[in-house]
């Protein structure tokens, strides 16, 4: 076909494209009187509207996988990029992958590390979320006898790598031979090795292949361990496949016995391996009397019957410098929960950080208690209040060796799954399960052990198995405290931000006011607990802002910003997360810039705090993308939206409800962009995880299908459109006070579809009420309101209605 | 990647912004060769095809070969026009390869549709689709390079929009037509 025939045929398909099919023979007719072929050509390319829908759907990369599969060995890795990091040169080749030497390069400073490719794809997402995860925890070792895990992720060649810092040095065992070291400075030396493995151990982490080459010693005659934990990283989690991986995964001169069978690897594991390198640098045949013990029992057959740690063991060879007899472990407290903690390798990080949550009251009580009864004169009152919280203690802790002191026999046997792991989980379960039981006579203790659990499974989205917890603590804190204590308002606040996630903002509006109420008069009497208050009263904001009473929400936020104002360290967290929700209540009432502003200052908030991100970040990142996204400014809008998803990931995971919102947030912005095909898939996304983890009328629903309905309008298929926006538009009317933005909004859409329909009549009342509700709610200005204005141009110019569309055309 | 390539990348593509109407063609040669080396590494790791994302291979060689630095969105965009071409290329040539049977049947256009259809059907279809490009690049060339850069290149329609210098909106309606077009095409030619 010539260019100037094709011109022909391409005016009139546009044309019949903006029609519906039964307008299109006539305009057919008009334009193709006395010239047959042009018809004929039109028609059959309209002929294939619909069934064209998938073709080039998916990019051509992805029909060409396998044309590459020549055998070719992948080229050489130098100046390869894995994310910031660039590939100098390779410094080691191991089982698990090679190493390079790599350099980060920010423009502003150059760093030097050590890179790690691991040869193993994730392509399981879960994988990959799980992957991360360990790498944070292994992130936080920090110790001058431990290489550092600098970073890690999957290079846009889909490599998933890891990054350490990178250490110049001898391997000890070359380092004791040419330094010429003697007995006594290899031992001290090996003290410093303890060190670094007893300080993983706090952390939970378990090297699992200590040996000669993963130590290096710097120039400064400082041990550095490398690769803590990074065997577990890479071989772990393969269910069925464990034994098999765990074998590749050690060195087996230096691997515990159970290491070698494949049974559970624990820290002990490690003091064993401690133990053989214990030998060979102080010279295998040269070991006599308590020496010989030491390393005997570092390298006893039965984990059990080793040190209880690296501590101990380095405690012992101290002894054995200072010339003191070698001690015998003593079998305590801390020896079970050591023991519990080496049983349970899977979750016990988590799992350990609520105990300790649970200890740390413990101590907190125990402490005050003490000191109580050091004073000398004492209000018999207080002496009583002294003693109570003694016996508190005393409960909690009793109670807390009993979860931890679980025999081999009850756990495994009440465990189906025999030989799997305790998982964080499983803890909690059994926890609750005794709280009830165990702690009846103490209604006090069980209260305040079952808010814990409770609110634990809350901050895992468990909230069905959060609720009894938190109701019963609530009860029974009424009951034994009354309803003015500050421990009642706390589980107050517990029932409350169920209520909220649940999306039942009434009930949870409720049960803020009366903690808010407790707090209030507890600070007229001069004793608050002012974390708890901010807490409560930023909680109470967020329930007024979701029932659309964004001023009262405000309010709230401004006094939880006042009330928290002397917060410090993590505690500041609160502060970030009332920021940000400042930001999202100028945002609601159509002061965008004044949004931008005060979200930012909460992401400032969040960026500073210690530790890694959390997932309330991952809110005010993404509000902030739905801001941009509103200014159009999508270029800005969609990395902060995919941090927020990533945070979000890295923390609450991607079954939850509030990743969709980012998913939602990435579909409205590609919509925007007219990418139809994107924006579909991240709102299909968006709502296969709401429909998992969502309650059938949670009011979440609402924007995606908004979403969806959006972009079906558009892309083709306006009828299943407008199924999705009245039902949206039914959901936010149910929820909302009439004429809440988010109602206009989701009457614009709807009407915007009916538009698209050729329905004229139906589009305009909904139009015209949409613009009322956004002007009213958002002002004149807002792009949600010019929005709403450009649709009803739109309308009356399809309606053949200049005069009217000239009423609303943008100034 | 050395500092001396991406140096001489880099001021090919500043060439390009200040006239060079040459420099197209001289990019050519690096982004074929960095595209295939690409593709290679990464497909044949890869060989679940949903989790291709041809963005990801373009943009990676994006990062090693030009100092980014130096250039700005608009040449990020022309680049990507010309990392589109290359990478039809490197995809049509590896698929050529694998094309057995000259007339691929009746299943060409639905090949298109399904990434799970055996090689030879797949390699037949992208092949005929590069055929009927070229046909169509002949009556409407705009058509042509809006699928090379959305279907090959993985452009958004923004970058696509800036590389040929007309609006999103002409952009779409240039993809729907020339795919209503093509499809036509690979059903009619082959049956």
């Amino acid at each position: 076909m010539r260019s100037e025939d094709w011109q022909r045929v391409e005016e009139l398909l546009d044309a019949a494209l903006e029609l519906g099919p039964r307008e299109r023979p006539r305009l057919l007719d008009e334009a193709c009187a006395g010239a047959p072929d042009l018809r004929r050509e039109v028609e059959s390319l309209l002929a294939c509207e619909g069934r064209a829908d998938g073709f080039l759907g998916a990019p051509a990369l992805a029909f060409s996988a396998d044309f590459f599969d020549d055998g070719n060995p992948a080229d050489g890795r130098a100046g390869q990029t894995f994310g910031p990091y660039r590939v100098a040169r390779e410094i080691g080749r191991g089982g698990m992958g090679a190493v390079f030497l790599a350099e980060r390069d920010d423009g502003e400073f150059k760093q030097e590390v050590a890179l790690k490719v691991v040869g193993r794809s994730f392509a399981d997402a879960e994988l990959r979320r799980r992957f991360r995860q360990e790498r944070r925890i292994l992130a936080t070792l920090n110790h001058p006898n431990i290489a550092r895990l600098l970073d890690g992720g999957v290079s846009a060649d889909g490599e998933p790598y890891l990054v350490m810092e990178y250490v110049e040095g001898l391997r000890v065992d070359e380092y004791c031979a040419r330094a010429g070291l003697s007995t006594v400075e290899k031992l001290r030396l090996f003290l410093e090795v303890c060190r670094g493995v007893s300080y993983a151990h706090q952390h939970l982490v378990v090297h699992r292949d200590i040996k000669p080459s993963n130590i290096l010693v710097t120039a400064d005659g400082v041990p550095k361990l490398l690769d803590f934990g990074i065997a577990k990283l890479l071989v772990e989690e393969q269910p069925g496949e464990q034994t098999r991986t765990e074998l590749r995964a050690f060195t087996p001169e230096y691997a515990a016995p159970e290491q070698v069978s494949g049974g559970q690897v624990t820290t002990a594991s490690d003091v064993y391996s401690l133990g053989v390198l214990l030998r060979d640098l102080t010279g295998p045949r040269r070991l006599a009397g308590e020496m010989e013990n030491i390393v005997a029992m570092a390298r006893h057959e039965e984990p059990a019957r080793r040190y209880g740690s690296a501590a101990q063991l380095a405690e012992d060879i101290h002894r054995y410098l200072e010339g003191r007899p070698v001690r015998a472990r003593k079998d305590s407290f801390t020896y079970r929960a050591g023991k519990f903690v080496r049983r349970n390798t899977v979750g016990v990080a988590a799992a350990a950080l609520v105990l300790l949550t649970l200890a740390g009251g413990v101590v907190a009580t125990v402490w005050q208690a003490r000191r109580a009864t050091e004073q000398a004169r004492l209000a018999a009152q207080e002496r009583d209040r002294a003693r109570r919280e003694a016996a508190k203690a005393e409960r909690i802790n009793t109670f807390l060796q009993n979860v931890l002191g679980l025999s081999d026999a009850s756990w495994v046997s009440s465990n189906p799954n025999r030989n799997r792991e305790a998982t964080i989980a499983d803890v909690l379960d059994e926890a609750g399960r005794r709280a009830e039981a165990e702690l009846a006579d103490q209604p006090e203790v069980q209260a305040a052990v079952r808010f814990t659990l409770g609110w634990t499974y809350k901050t895992q989205s468990r909230l069905d198995a959060a609720e009894p917890h938190l109701r019963a603590s609530l009860e029974l804190r009424r009951a034994a405290l009354g309803s003015e204590h500050q421990d009642t308002a706390q589980s107050l606040v517990g029932m409350g931000e169920l209520s909220l996630l649940g999306g039942k903002f009434d009930e949870a509006e409720a049960l803020l006011r009366e903690a808010v109420a407790i707090h209030r008069r507890a600070r007229a009497a001069g004793d608050v607990n002012a974390k708890w208050f901010a807490i409560s009263l930023s909680d109470l904001g967020l329930a007024l802002t979701s029932k659309g009473d964004t001023a009262a929400g405000e309010a709230s936020f401004l006094e939880a910003l006042e009330v928290g104002a002397a917060l410090t360290g993590a505690d500041r967290a609160l502060m970030a997360v009332v920021h940000s929700n400042i930001g999202a209540t100028h945002r609601e009432r159509g002061d965008l810039d004044g949004a931008i502003v005060h979200t930012q200052r909460g992401l400032e908030e969040y960026r500073r705090l210690p530790g890694e991100p959390r997932w309330e970040m991952a809110a005010a990142l993404g509000n902030l993308a739905g801001i941009l996204t509103l200014k159009g400014d999508y270029d800005r809008a969609e990395p902060l939206a995919r941090e927020s998803l990533d945070v979000y990931r890295g923390t609450v995971g991607e079954e939850h409800a509030y990743p969709p919102r980012s998913f939602a947030a990435l579909a409205e912005i590609y919509y925007r962009r007219g990418d139809y095909p994107r924006a579909k898939e991240e709102i299909e996304r968006a709502l296969a995880i709401q429909q998992r983890v969502l309650a059938e009328s949670h009011i979440d629903f609402a924007r995606s299908w908004i979403v969806l309905g959006k972009i079906l309008t558009r892309a083709g298929d306006p009828a299943r459109g407008e199924t999705y926006l009245r039902r949206a538009l039914e959901r936010r009317g149910r929820g909302l006070k009439p004429g809440h933005w988010m109602v206009g909004e989701a009457q614009g859409a709807l009407g915007e579809c009916l538009t698209a329909r050729g329905r004229y009549a139906e589009a305009e009342p909904l139009l015209a009420e949409s613009h009322k509700n956004l002007d009213a709610a958002l002002g004149h200005k807002d792009p949600r309101t010019r929005e709403a204005r450009r649709r009803l141009v739109t309308l009356y110019e399809a309606w053949r209605k200049p005069e009217t569309a000239a009423r609303f055309a943008q100034p | 990647m050395s500092g001396e390539l991406q140096h001489e990348v880099t001021q090919i593509l500043h060439d390009w912004s200040g006239g060079d109407r040459r420099a197209p063609e001289r990019l050519m040669p690096f982004v074929y060769d960095e595209l295939r080396r690409l593709a290679r590494a990464f497909l044949s790791r890869e060989r679940d095809g949903h989790t291709l994302q041809p963005t990801a291979l373009v943009h990676e060689a994006y990062v090693r070969l030009i100092d980014q630095t130096r250039v700005d969105w608009q040449n990020r965009a022309h680049f990507y026009g010309v990392a589109s071409r290359m990478m039809r290329r490197v995809l049509i040539d590896h698929a050529r390869a694998h094309v057995t049977d000259k007339r691929g049947g009746g299943a060409v256009r639905l090949s298109l549709e399904d990434v799970r259809l055996p090689a030879r059907q797949r390699a037949a279809s992208l092949v005929a689709l590069d055929e009927a490009l070229g046909r169509l690049a002949e009556m409407d060339e705009r058509k042509s390079r809006v699928v090379e850069m959305r279907f090959f290149g993985g452009m958004s329609d923004e970058e696509i929009a800036e590389v040929l210098g007309v609006t999103t909106r002409t952009v779409l309606r240039d993809w729907k037509k020339a795919r209503l077009w093509l499809y036509r095409e690979l059903s009619s030619h082959q049956t």
